[in-house]
């Protein structure tokens, strides 16, 4: 890449468009992963457990920014000197679903759920307007 | 008793919580000792975190992002004013439930009497 290239790349990036979006997408998530190797092994351990799970159900990009939140609860259990389970509590998984049910509208499950309701919704409107 | 006290607690965490930041911003560690002490051992971040997800998404505390000595940066939360509004609202209902569960108490030892 000549650098005419190199400064007019690093002007798209700053301007945003996808290009852009992507450049600092990328530049976030290796930063996440640098973040996540230097944690404690048990942390590094149960939060790569958490983001597989939690990930499995996510629709949106906001299932990213809530385990970059995790992630920060994490790094600031490690330095207090906490142990990884006091940080989340002893019931991982509960811990996850508590999280993923304040995001209902970012997962499969709170989309489906969403459907759900629309389709009764409808059908009272139709079944209302016929009579 | 410890497991069926978290149960219970689900649905007033939120109230405690907004009492907690009414007298004071804080931070998700912060507000989990405050818990602790006043007895509600099984609290943790596990459980503080998503309640403060809440009142963020429904714009009852300002975040702001604040240096710490040890760790990343962290978030703290304030109540606004349509947080106090809620905390208000939250005692409202507190009231309400426990006169209707002293009610149903009063009524039921009655009937074995």
């Amino acid at each position: 890449m000549t650098d005419e290239e190199r400064i007019e790349r690093a002007a798209r990036v700053k301007r945003g468009g996808w290009i852009g979006r992507f450049v600092r997408q990328r530049r976030q998530w290796r930063d996440h992963v640098r973040r996540v190797k230097a944690l404690p092994t048990d942390y590094r351990f149960v939060l790569e457990q958490i983001e597989r799970f939690m990930w499995s159900f996510a629709t949106d990009a906001q299932m990213g920014e809530v385990l970059e939140d995790i992630l920060a609860l994490f790094e600031d259990g490690a330095a207090s000197g906490r142990e990884v389970l006091e940080v989340t509590g002893e019931d991982v998984a509960a811990f996850c679903q508590a999280v993923l049910s304040e995001i209902r509208s970012s997962t499969w499950t709170g989309r489906k759920a969403e459907d759900l309701n629309r389709a009764i919704a409808d059908h009272a409107r139709k079944t209302a307007s016929s009579d | 008793m410890m497991d069926e006290l978290t149960e219970m607690l689900k649905g007033v965490l939120e109230g405690c919580v907004l009492q907690i930041l009414a007298h004071q911003e804080s931070y998700g560690y912060q507000i989990v000792k405050e818990l602790n002490r006043v007895g509600f051992t099984s609290a943790s971040d596990g459980t503080v975190y998503p309640i403060l997800m809440r009142l963020e998404k429904k714009n009852l505390v300002d975040v702001t992002k604040v240096r710490s000595e040890l760790g990343p940066p962290r978030k703290v939360y304030a109540l606004n004013a349509a947080g106090l509004r809620a905390l208000a609202s939250f005692w409202e209902r507190w009231e309400f439930i426990s006169s209707r569960l002293g009610m149903i108490k009063e009524r039921i030892d009655q009937n074995d009497r």
